[in-house]
């Protein structure tokens, strides 16, 4: 192990099957603070996505995991790195370590990695998508109510893991929110809770929108 | 009252803005600067259903000034 001179000191540059080790041996798990896209391109298998943001990470970490589960970072840039950890810590988490050389690294080390597709508006759009496709809305039920996928089933993101029974276990499952960044995190929950045929809507309600294809309000399904 | 956002990604933006309205109940504005696109798409719908209006300002690059009032203005 090693430690990296910026990072306080205070955090273990950990071989990539040493974290695994270490998060098995712990009930911790692999988080990933990359962008939403590098995560879906290839991601550590069971790996949850976090994209980083230089406010609120802890808060975000916390909505879909519970503070007492260790954690394993891996990043792209050493900045972000560092930020996280410092923000994790003050947020009542515990960081054992995190993933020496990155993703690259991981990937070299020939441990399991894992991939979503991507799906754009127009492959959303009622009447235009596959029959056996589920869309989740993850974003809070404010967001839902100013306009949502025709067609689609809003959990928001701090509900998804106790409501995994509502989704089927066979068929693809597109996941959206307002930009994908949320949607990325619900899609690595659901691959690690077994789930497949997961994509991500990377473009988001806000593409949809932007697209000009019709969206459905609260008021049109109360009616 | 100023929201300094910067850095938050959603949903916090959105919901600390919401937040403020419900709080101040039109008695002021609502400042919120933002670095994070998606608020200028979240931000604007919640603003009439607490009853501000709302106005962008591209300040920077990446950098917003949304503007909550009150509608019929600050009492």
């Amino acid at each position: 192990m090693s430690k990296r001179p910026g990072l306080a000191a205070m955090v273990d540059g950990l071989s990539p099957p040493r974290a695994v080790e270490l998060a098995e041996e712990s009930g911790g798990v692999v988080v990933d603070v990359r962008s939403e896209r590098d995560f879906a391109r290839s991601h550590p298998q069971g790996a949850l996505s976090l994209r980083f943001s230089e406010r609120g990470l802890a808060d975000r970490l916390a909505t879909v995991l519970d503070p007492a589960t260790p954690v394993v970072l891996i990043a792209g840039l050493p900045d972000q790195l560092d930020a996280a950890v410092a923000q994790l810590r003050a947020g009542g988490f515990t960081v054992l370590g995190f993933v020496r050389g990155g993703f690259s690294g991981w990937n070299d080390a020939y441990l399991p990695i894992a991939s979503f597709a991507e799906v754009r508006p127009p492959q959303l759009a009622e009447g235009e998508r596959a029959p056996d496709l589920t869309v989740v809305d993850v974003r809070e039920p404010m967001e839902w109510e100013t306009g949502h996928v025709p067609g689609a089933v809003l959990i928001p993101l701090g509900d998804l893991r106790r409501r995994l029974d509502e989704l089927p276990r066979s068929g693809p499952i597109a996941l959206i929110c307002e930009a994908g960044i949320r949607s990325s995190t619900a899609a690595s929950i659901l691959e690690g809770a077994g789930f497949s045929e997961l994509l991500n809507a990377p473009d988001g309600t806000a593409g949809f929108r932007k697209a000009g294809l019709p969206m459905h309000y609260t008021r049109d399904e109360d009616s | 009252m100023e929201l300094d956002v910067r850095g938050d990604v959603c949903p916090y933006p959105m919901m600390k803005a919401v937040q403020a309205m419900k709080k101040l109940k039109g008695a002021e504005e609502v400042v919120v600067i933002t670095d994070h696109a998606p608020c200028l798409e979240t931000i604007p719908p919640q603003a009439p259903r607490h009853g501000y209006q709302c106005q962008i300002e591209q300040t920077g690059s990446p950098e917003w000034r949304i503007t909550l009032t009150p509608n019929g203005g600050a009492s």
